[in-house]
Order: structure tokens, then sequence, then C-alpha cells
């Protein structure tokens, strides 16, 4: 008997390649990131926050609305919310729909550490950058004055806390999958305990930091306060020495074993 | 021919839980069967070869390196796992172009080493604009083997491919399997479906409770294998006459008749009486009965899959 023809000749094998590795990363974040049912999710979560920017000082006094921008929006709901989404896509790392195709391919998995926060904390800025758009239009319909003024202070503070926060949810996320126990944890010892002592050592808090960067932009600030480059530096380090830590735990990391029988 | 699967005193716990137990074998290139009943110990051994496990104690290498979080190794291996578990959302040349620039393939590439692959595996291409997670399960194991092919390695593992696959998509994958072999990659398989295995692979590991048990090993060597059965399984249209026939020859030592069903099992005295010199089929005929299906009863791979079976090594 004849064998069957054959249809398929395997191709060359390939080597290892860095760049194009991180550009396998990237389109696996875009695709997942576009999917409907995840923007119908975003688009309630921006309703709802719309919703919450009428609610304070409803006198339409332009301070009340600050102080929410500030205090409520910028350093709680954007950190809490990139801690939890950065914790999660972490966490789906973990799953074996990732395990079994991602981590059997040739890249080390420090590097897929740094490529996925790198990919996951771009589409976050972009999601975040959503949320603002929803403040500024808030601000502006309830006619609050200088409310343009106050984006580009709140804008960056944006960017570093949704970086540092995402790589604080990495690290929670390699830890365990109760990443919310741990987040709240963290909340409650650094950011709401040591953060409101009056003393150098409330610059361990994150949204401190951030805090006093946005109040010195806006000009409200003592003039001890820290300055741009020095927050944006402890912002930075912060990310480097949480995301390495995270890196380093999950090379460490057996994967699979979980549902081993 | 040198081994591409080393494994020296080879262990594997979790806890208190035993996954392989101070294991040693060789694996050398072509197809090679994995086999063993539930919890014997396979994905066990493929999150090793896979190098997502550390081993407890021994050694395992794969091509001559250690795989435990070794780039090298993975550039090499490609792995098709038993669950269905696949990334929410993506379409399938969404996600292969993502895996095979993983795997270090340009974007174009990619998704021309994707198309081809998904052609091969016969997935039409009207499948390919919907989600992989839609999909049915013999469709997502046409993806998960597709993702196999991408990058050219040199082993490549799978874990039950053959589930929820119709015969003809089984034959499909075992068609694509031959033609690997034949590009010198080598191939390591489990499967529950033994008659497959022992019509694809030219070796088997055998595996029972974390353990290779030599009997069973040794019962399926490429020798023994060559030894005729000792028992067959005939279907035909009258089980009971084709017995007295096989009696009235001194052929059997003892058999089991389902007539309803229409089979016959029997043991043979000698089997090489039966088979040798290939003049079987004339005595076939010879008996004047119908017969639909002649099949080795109780192979080697069965009973080593056979999970009440007495452990041995």
């Amino acid at each position: 008997m004849n064998a069957p023809p054959r249809l398929f000749t395997l191709p060359e094998p390939v080597a290892p390649h860095w760049r194009h590795a991180w550009g396998g990363v990237w389109r696996l974040t875009l695709h997942r990131h576009f999917l409907p049912g995840r923007w119908l999710m975003v688009l309630i979560g921006l309703a709802v926050l719309a919703l919450l920017g009428f609610a304070p000082g409803r006198g339409g006094l332009s301070r009340h609305f600050t102080e929410w921008t500030v205090a409520f929006y910028a350093t709680f709901l954007v950190p809490a919310l990139a801690f939890i989404s950065a914790a999660g896509a972490m966490r789906d790392e973990m799953k074996s729909s990732t395990v079994d195709y991602v981590f059997t391919r040739p890249v080390r998995r420090p590097a897929f550490v740094a490529f996925r926060f790198l990919a996951h904390t771009v589409c976050a800025q972009l999601d975040f950058l959503l949320a603002l758009g929803v403040v500024l239009v808030v601000g502006a319909a309830r006619g609050v004055p200088g409310v343009l003024a106050i984006m580009p202070a709140l804008l960056l503070g944006q960017v570093l806390l949704v970086t540092a926060f995402s790589a604080l949810g990495f690290l929670a996320g390699v830890l365990t999958s109760r990443y919310i126990i741990l987040g709240f944890g963290y909340a409650g010892v650094i950011e709401v305990g040591i953060g409101q002592i009056p003393t150098q050592l409330s610059r361990l808090s994150m949204t401190q930091q951030v805090r006093t960067l946005v109040d010195t932009l806006l000009l409200r600030s003592e003039a001890h306060s820290p300055g741009l480059l020095a927050v944006t530096g402890t912002l930075v380090l912060f990310t480097l020495v949480v995301l390495a830590l995270a890196a380093l735990l999950f090379h460490h990391r057996e994967q699979g074993a979980a549902s081993e029988t | 021919m040198s081994a591409i699967v080393q494994a020296e005193n080879l262990s594997r716990f979790y806890g208190m839980i035993l996954g392989l137990n101070n294991v040693s074998f060789a694996i050398r290139p072509g197809i090679t069967g994995i086999v063993g009943p539930n919890g014997a110990g396979k994905t066990t051994l493929f999150r090793l070869l896979l190098g997502q496990i550390r081993p407890s104690s021994g050694r395992l290498t794969v091509f001559g390196e250690e795989p435990w979080n070794n780039p090298s190794v993975h550039a090499r291996l490609a792995y098709c796992p038993e669950g269905e578990a696949v990334p929410a959302g993506l379409r399938p040349l969404e996600w292969l172009v993502g895996l095979g620039m993983l795997s270090g393939l340009s974007a174009p590439e990619a998704e021309a080493r994707a198309r081809a692959a998904l052609t091969r595996v016969k997935l039409a291409p009207e499948h390919w604009r919907k989600r992989v997670t839609a999909y049915s399960k013999g469709m997502k194991q046409r993806v998960k083997l597709a993702q196999c092919l991408l990058h050219g390695p040199k082993l490549v593992i799978l874990d039950e491919p053959m589930n929820g696959l119709d015969p003809v998509g089984r034959e499909d994958i075992a068609q694509i399997l031959r033609e690997l072999a034949l590009d010198g990659t080598s191939v390591l398989i489990s499967s529950h479906i033994l008659h497959d295995l022992e019509a694809l692979c030219a070796d088997f590991l055998l595996l029972r409770w974390g353990r290779v048990p030599r009997s069973l090993n040794d019962a399926a060597s490429p020798e023994a294998r060559a030894r005729w059965p000792e028992a067959t399984t005939f279907r035909c249209d009258a089980p009971d006459r084709l017995a007295r026939f096989l009696f009235d020859r001194g052929l059997v030592r003892g058999c089991d008749i389902a007539a309803d069903e229409g089979m016959l099992h029997v043991r043979w005295r000698d089997p090489a009486q039966f088979y040798a010199d290939g003049n079987f089929t004339a005595l076939l005929l010879e008996s004047g009965v119908h017969i639909f299906e002649v099949q080795a009863t109780a192979s080697f791979l069965e009973k080593a899959a056979d999970p009440t079976a007495a452990s041995s090594s």
C-alpha cells in the first residue's frame, strides 16, 4: 500500500529573539484588551465615575471638585483599580491557558514579566486616560472654573500612580491568588497608616508622594514640598524594585504543579 | 541512536503525594507512546520535560540539558496539553501569531507559519474568524496541535491529543505525527486510545503509580511486540460456531462468548499455531463464519493501562 501524500513539511527551527518575543506579548495583551465584553465593563465603569463626579460639592465650588479629584479619584480610585487590574492580569498568566502555551516557549520568565508589565501598563494608561477625560468632562459640565488647568498635574500623577501600582499588583499577583487581601494590608499599613504620619516616614506612601506633587503643581503646598523630579524618581524606583522582586519570584516559581494528581 | 531524553533516579513529589518515584529511562528519537492509568505520573513527566517543575531528586536531561527554566531547551520543544483551557477572546490566527513571535518569529513569518499550520491541521478557514473559546473540543485539539508546528520543534509532547476527535480526525493527527517523525522531529504522546498508540508508536514508556515497571516495559519492547498475541477477539455472526471450529482443531485453551454482541474472545494454546505461516485467513474462511473484525485481546498496552493489575518492577 502506498503511503499517503505528505501535506506538510515542518518549517525551519527558529532561534529565540527578544524583540519578537516582546511583540508576541504585546499582541496577545492588546487583543485581549480590546475584547468587546471588556470594553462594556470599562464603559460601565466610566459611567459610574461620571455619576460619582457629579456628587461632591453640589454647590458647584471648584475647591470641592478639585478635592474630590485629588483625594478620591487620583489617590484612591486610580491606585486601587490599577492594582486590582494588574494583579488579575498576572494571575491570568498563571492559568493553564497561558502556562501551557507561553511558558513552554523560549522566553526567560523575568523578561516575560517585564514585557507583560509594559504591555499591561500601556493598556491601563489608555483606560485611565479615558477616565481622566470623563473627570474633565464632568468638571466642565458642572462649570468648575479652571478644571482644564488642573489636568496636567492630575495626568502626571495618574501616569506615575498607574505605573507604580501596576507593578505592586504584579508582585501581589505573583505572591497569591488572594491579592485583594494583600492590597488591603498594604493600603492599611503603608498608605493609610504610615502615609498619614507627619514625618519623613510618610514618603513611603506612594499616594502621599503623588498627592504632594499634585498639590505642589497646583501651587497649594508649602515651600518644602519635594520637587517633581524627586517624586518621579521615587515612584520610578519603587516601580523598578517591586517589579524586580515580582520577576525574581516568578522566575523561581514552579508552573502547573497545582494541577497535578 | 543517542537518547533525546534521559532520566536517572528521577523523583518528583508534591508534599506527601507521589508524582514520579525514582525512575530511570531513556527515550530515543521517533514516536514514543507514554502509557499508564490515571495518576501514573504522565503529566508530571511532561511538566518535568517542559521545565515547568523541578525534580525533587535525580536528574533529567532533554537534548543533553536540564530543562528547568532553560530557554535553549524550550526553543526545541512544543507542547500540546490535555486541558481545553485556551486564552479567552482570541481568534486562532491572533493566538498563533502571538505564540510564534514568542518563539522568536517575526510577525509576517509567524502569520505565514500560523496559516500553514492551521491549514495542515485541517481547520477550515471559515472557522478562523471565530474565537477559539467558542470552538468544539475537536477544533480546539486541532488549533492546539497547530501551535506546536510553528517554530520547527525537535521534540513535540502531546498529552491526550486524540481526545474529542472522531476516527477521521484521529487519523489526521496520526498522519501529521508521522510526517513530523519523517522530518526528524521526535514525538512523545500519551493517549487513552490505545489501539491508536499501538498503530503509531515505535516505542513505549509504561508508567504505573509513578514508577516505570520493568516487567511491563519489557513486555512493551519491540522484540516482545513482535510475538503473536496470546488472545484474540473476533466479531462475527456466529461466535459459538467459530469457537467450536477452533476447539475442534486443538487451537484454543479457553474462550468467552458474548453471543448477543457477536463477540468471541479466544485464548490460544499456542498463538503461533494460529498466526504463523500467514494461513489463518484461509482457516477462518474454512470455518464458514462471517467475520467482521479480528483484534488482539488485552494487548500489552491495555494491561499497562489497567489500574487494577498488580504493579511490578
